[in-house]
Order: C-alpha cells, then structure tokens, then sequence
C-alpha cells in the first residue's frame, strides 16, 4: 500500500474513531450488563418479547441461560448497538454542508490527486470494517462471559450469530450511506434515525410482516432455532448492501462541488 | 511533453440549474507566467478554477491545463498531482492540527518539497500543534498558501490569497509567488479582488466579467494600449462625438484603447480648447472593462 | 540596490528598471564592468514579476547598457557612457525650462500632465532637424 493510501485509510480512521470507541464502549458495558443483572427467573424477563421476537415465542424459549443470553445480546444489545453505530459511522466522506455546498475540509480533500470513487470507497470500507469489530468482538465477550454465571454460548454459535448480525446490518449502513451522499449529514442522521424508529416499531408489532425485517435477520432467529442459516436473507441484505453503496460512490462521483 | 501555455480554455461553459455561472470562457496563460484573474463577485471565477481542478464539471467547451484535458477524470487527477490550490473557502477537514495536515498532504504529492515547507512555516508564523478547524481566516489563507507552494507544483490557482492578510502577511505572500515562479518556472493564476497586488506581480491580466472573457493579455500591453483622455471644448461637443465618453459640460472624459492618437487628432480637429492625456492603473482598466461587456 | 518600482505610474514597470539602470550607469552609481544582482534576486527583493525583470535585462542589453555572460550574470557594459554624454547634455536644458515653470506657477501634477501632452504632440509631428536614435 503507498504513503498515500495509508493516509486515506488514517484520515478514515480519525474521522470515524469517536463513534466507533463510543460503539465499543456501549457495546461491551451491555455485555457486562447482561451478566450483572442476571435473572434467577429467566420467564420474568422479556414479558413483551424481545425486539424482533414475538412474546409468545419468547415465553416458550425462556428455558434456560442460553435462550436468555439469545434474545438479551443478539436480540436485542447488539441489535440495537450494531444498528444506531451503522447510522453514526455511514459517509462517503464526501459530503455537503447543509447549506448545500460542499461540508469543510471537502474542497481541500478533493484537490488532491486522488479519485473521488477511492476517496469514497475508503471511508465507506472503513466504517464496515468498524462495524465488523463492533460486531464481533463484544460478541466474543459475550460467550467468555457465560461461564460466570454458569450458563454457556459456545463461540462458534456466538461468531455465526454475529455474522449474521453484520450481514443485516450491512443494509442498514448502505442505506445511511446513500442518505448521507444525498442529502448530507444532518439530514442522513435525522432521517436515518426516523426509519430505523419506524421501521423497527412497524417490524415489531405488525406480526404479518415481522417475516422480511432485517431485524429478525440479524437475531438470526431462524439459526438458534432450526440451526439453519437464512441463505437468502442473507444474500437479499448483501446484494441490497453492494447495490446501494455503488449507487452512492456513482453519485458523489458525478457530484459539481 | 510540455505544452507552451501552462492554462487554455475554448467556449468552457457551466451552469447550475437557470443560472449561467460561465458563459463561453476563452483564455490562454503562457508557462511561467503570473496571471491575475480578475472579476466582480458571481463573475465566474472560483467556478473556473473549480473547473480547472476537476471539482466542478464541465458544462460545454474544453479546457486543458498542463496540457492536458481537464474534463478527463484520469487526467484530471494528474492535473492535480501537478497542481497546487487554495480554494475560496480555505477550509480543512475540522479535527486536523496543522502538522497532521502537512503530512497528510505530503503523502500524495512526490515532488514534495520540505525546506519549502518549513521556510514557510516559519515566514506565516504557523505553530503546528494548531487545529486547522480554529484558525483565523488569515491564517488560514496563509497555511492554505503554504500547502499549496510546498507541492512541488508546477502550477498554481488561487482564490483570493491574500485574504484575511494584514499588509505584512500579504507582502510575503506576493514575494513567496514572486520566488516561486522565479526558481522554479511555476504558472500562477490567481483570482483577487485586491487590484494592487495584481498589478505589482502579475506580467498577465484576464479580466472576466458575467461569464466570459472580457481581456486576456499582458499586463504592460494593456496599460500601454489605454490611456485616460480629457477633453475640454469652449462649446458643448455633440453627443456621441466620441465613443464611450462621460460627458460634463464643456467637459469630455474617456478611456481610449489602442487609438489615443486618434482621439487626440479628432479632439484637434474639433478645436478642443485642451487636450488632457493621462496613463491608467490596472483599476480605470478594469472599471472600463466592466462597464463594456 | 533598486528603488521598488510604481505598478500605478504611466510608465511599464520593466521601463522603470531600465530607466533606473541607466540613470545609475549615467552617474556613474554604477560603473562598466560592475555586476547587477541576478533577475531572481532582483525579483524577490522588490516583489515583482521575475519575467518582468528578465524583460528589463532584455532591453537593457538590447541598448547595449549591459552584457549578459554565460553562466555568470548581467554586467554593466565596458564600451563607455555614449548614452550618458547625450542625458547629461539635456539634464540643464530641462532643469532650466523646469525653474521657469516653477517660476510661473505650475505644480507638479501639472509638469508632469503638460510633458505627456508634449509627449504625444511630439510623436505626431515629428521636430525639423534630426536627433540621433
């Protein structure tokens, strides 16, 4: 790699870092607070199901640590973590003020000899690249944990759980990083953050439709429950990824700043 | 291989939406030169040099600099590895010092030049551990200056670069462009409102005005070529006697370009009582020009 | 070693050097053989245009007041003050019409605005009897 894509990757980097470490941060204290308040009664929690699991079909799991440990971390800490950092680490990079023109910093960015398609693309690897660790990593501790309070989450399971979490929000963070090359940042994060309100609401309430939530898909419900991988969800939610990232980086390519 | 002229444009265009910011642009710097780029506010200016450097795109005609076209994004980016620029807003990315700054810039430009960096450091009094997001407006000028000469580049497009500067900070912004171009046979084309600076550096003019060119020539021609006429008649001369005069009174004022001998034959001929012939500044240049288009 | 030239006066900037080396040479402020700082040095001491200078060199050697040495620099030529006897000869002519004009009443402004006119007047009608170049 030259001098200079390394510094593409390092200014991604710096301005990434304060919402990936908060991420982090949020992220693991969840994961201690998982075990901290550790229920003797596992069928007292959850009485109106977890986020993106019916109540019935929480009622009829809460059988033991296992289960417990499923709907508080991947259903419902990691979900919610991993989805709100996606809409904090989403950017091209190349962004405009909300005034309309180009944000600060983005005109002197854009006269260096760099093309506009690496200067995107860095930034948005860089935020996925977070999201992965973010991902992973709290999840790791998640299964180590276990142990203390003598349940088990072997970290196998724990590792395809949180693909599958990373595969769904994949989506999500494509989307938020349309926003941002369209409208810019205020408005990516006020929007982005409205539809993930609605959206997760809608997805929990209305059952019908609860079917085709990239929620569900990142519970990877359908794994702990059947032991299958949901192959097309997952391809669905990649393919939506790859789709709307290009969409992005085409748009601030073709961009007047 | 190196083309003569460092900028050239042909009919260049853009407009945004209903707004025509340039209107059919045609100009030619010559390498090695300095070329004041002058014109009223909305003239057209920092949408050119945006041009120029590949963020903005072009809207109809052609545009080379450094020989090559800048409507290609492939060679556009290698007119940028070539080229230094100050834009108008001098912005940088905010949580940035200045040190972190230079060697985020170094990194892409090979022909980087540290001494010409530090002697600048040193000449703008820029502390490095600064943030870049909280400097004033004049320093930022003079550390957007200083990222620009430090390139290693063989042109320069400025916008405003004596911004914010007070008179001591400005006199060694021009003798910083004086030397470059001086070591190093550097093109510099420059936008400023600041007429004074213009006509003591600059051996080129392009004045542009609503779009379009308006004079695109050397700077001693021009002011060779004009001068301001006065004419004084003992009776009310007819309207129209002479092109482009304010009249008052008995009293006829004009810019004549390129034919002062003639006017100064007519006036005789008329029986002008006096004949007042006087040289120009770059600003009568400029005003005039301004008022034609 | 110059005055910084006047971007604003009537006259080019590269004439104003030119002029300024000639009247040094006249006077003898600087004398055949002596070297000139080269046009780089030149250009940033008085923050000027470096082709602007060069232009002024140019000239210079073009009248054959200076000689430019390969790889050494611009030297003020060795042939005598030929140009020299000729301004040294008018300097009282128009210092004495200058005292008369002062005498009369004009101001400088005026000097200068009356000398152009003349100038011109002289450009369109050129005087009997020769001159040399």
């Amino acid at each position: 790699m030259s001098a200079a894509d390394k510094t593409l990757w390092y200014k991604a980097w710096t301005e990434t870092r304060w919402f990936f470490r908060i991420g982090i941060v949020f992220l693991t204290a969840s994961a201690f607070a998982l075990y901290f308040g550790y229920p003797d009664d596992y069928a007292t929690r959850f009485p109106n199901g977890a986020l993106a699991v019916g109540a019935e079909q929480v009622r009829a799991l809460l059988r033991d640590g296992h289960a417990y440990i499923w709907l508080s971390w991947f259903g419902t800490s990691l979900l919610l973590g991993l989805s709100f950092l996606s809409l904090a680490l989403a950017s091209t990079g190349l962004v405009r003020s909300p005034e309309g023109g180009p944000a600060p910093g983005v005109t002197y960015v854009l006269s260096m000899p760099v093309s506009r398609r690496k200067l995107a693309g860095v930034r948005v690897a860089t935020g996925f690249l977070e999201l992965t660790a973010a991902a992973i990593l709290p999840t790791l501790l998640v299964c180590a944990l276990a142990p203390t309070q003598g349940a088990s989450f072997p970290v196998g399971e724990g590792l395809t759980h949180a693909l599958l979490a990373l595969c769904g929000v994949s989506a999500l963070y494509a989307l938020f990083v349309l926003l941002s090359a369209v409208l810019g940042e205020l408005s990516k994060g006020v929007i982005g953050g409205t539809l993930l309100f609605l959206y997760g609401m809608f997805t929990f309430l209305a059952s019908g439709v609860r079917r085709f939530s990239v929620f569900r898909l990142m519970t990877g419900d359908a794994f702990f429950l059947r032991g299958e991988i949901p192959w097309l969800g997952v391809l669905a939610c990649l393919a939506f990824a790859a789709t709307l990232t290009y969409a992005s980086i085409r748009i601030v390519e073709g961009r007047d700043y | 291989m190196t083309s003569e002229l460092a900028i050239e444009t042909h009919e260049l265009r853009k407009s945004f939406g209903a707004k025509e910011a340039v209107r059919g642009l045609t100009l030619a710097v010559p390498r090695g030169s300095i070329c004041g780029f002058l014109g009223g506010n909305g003239a057209g200016k920092t949408t050119t040099l945006k041009m120029l450097m590949g963020m903005t795109r072009v809207g109809g005609g052609e545009g080379r600099a450094l020989g090559l076209r800048i409507a290609d994004p492939t060679l556009s980016t290698e007119i940028r590895r070539r080229t230094g620029f100050v834009s108008e807003d001098k912005l940088f990315p905010w949580s940035i010092t200045v040190g972190e700054l230079l060697s985020f810039t170094r990194a892409f430009y090979p022909r980087w030049r540290p001494d010409v960096a530090e002697r600048y450091l040193h000449t703008f009094q820029l502390p490095l551990g600064a943030s870049a997001g909280r400097l004033s407006k004049g320093m930022r000028s003079r550390l957007a200056l200083l990222l620009a000469l430090a390139r290693g580049a063989e042109l320069l497009l400025l916008d405003e670069p004596t911004e914010g500067l007070d008179p001591s900070m400005i006199e060694e912004t021009l003798k910083a462009l004086v030397a470059l171009v001086a070591e190093q046979e550097t093109t510099v084309f420059f936008a400023s409102h600041q007429l004074a600076h213009v006509e003591q550096i600059a051996d080129r003019v392009c004045i542009i005005d609503r779009g379009r060119a308006v004079l695109s020539d050397s700077l001693d021609e021009l002011k060779a070529s004009y001068r301001r006429v006065r004419l004084v008649f003992d009776e009310e001369p007819p309207e129209g006697a002479f092109a482009g005069a304010r009249r008052d009174g008995r009293t006829l004022s004009l810019l004549a370009a390129r034919n002062v001998d003639e006017v100064v034959a007519r006036a005789k001929a008329m029986s002008a009582r006096s004949v007042d012939v006087q040289p120009v500044t770059l600003k009568d240049i400029f005003l005039e020009s301004a008022k034609g288009a | 070693m110059f005055f910084p030239p006047n971007p604003s006066s009537g006259v080019p900037v590269y004439r104003q050097l030119v002029d300024q080396v000639r009247h040094a040479v006249e006077t003898g402020a600087l004398r055949p053989g002596e070297q000139l700082p080269g046009t780089r040095k030149v250009a940033e001491d008085l923050v000027m245009n470096p082709n602007t200078v060069a232009k002024a060199y140019q000239e210079l050697e073009h009248q054959g007041v200076i000689e430019m040495r390969k790889g050494l620099g611009a030297f003020i030529a060795l042939h005598g003050r030929k140009g020299g006897d000729l301004v040294q000869k008018a300097q009282p002519v128009l210092r004495g019409a200058m005292d008369r004009m002062v005498e009369i009443g004009l101001s400088e402004e005026q000097m200068r605005r009356l000398f152009e006119s003349e100038v011109i007047r002289l450009r369109q009608e050129p005087p009997k009897g020769n001159h040399d170049q």
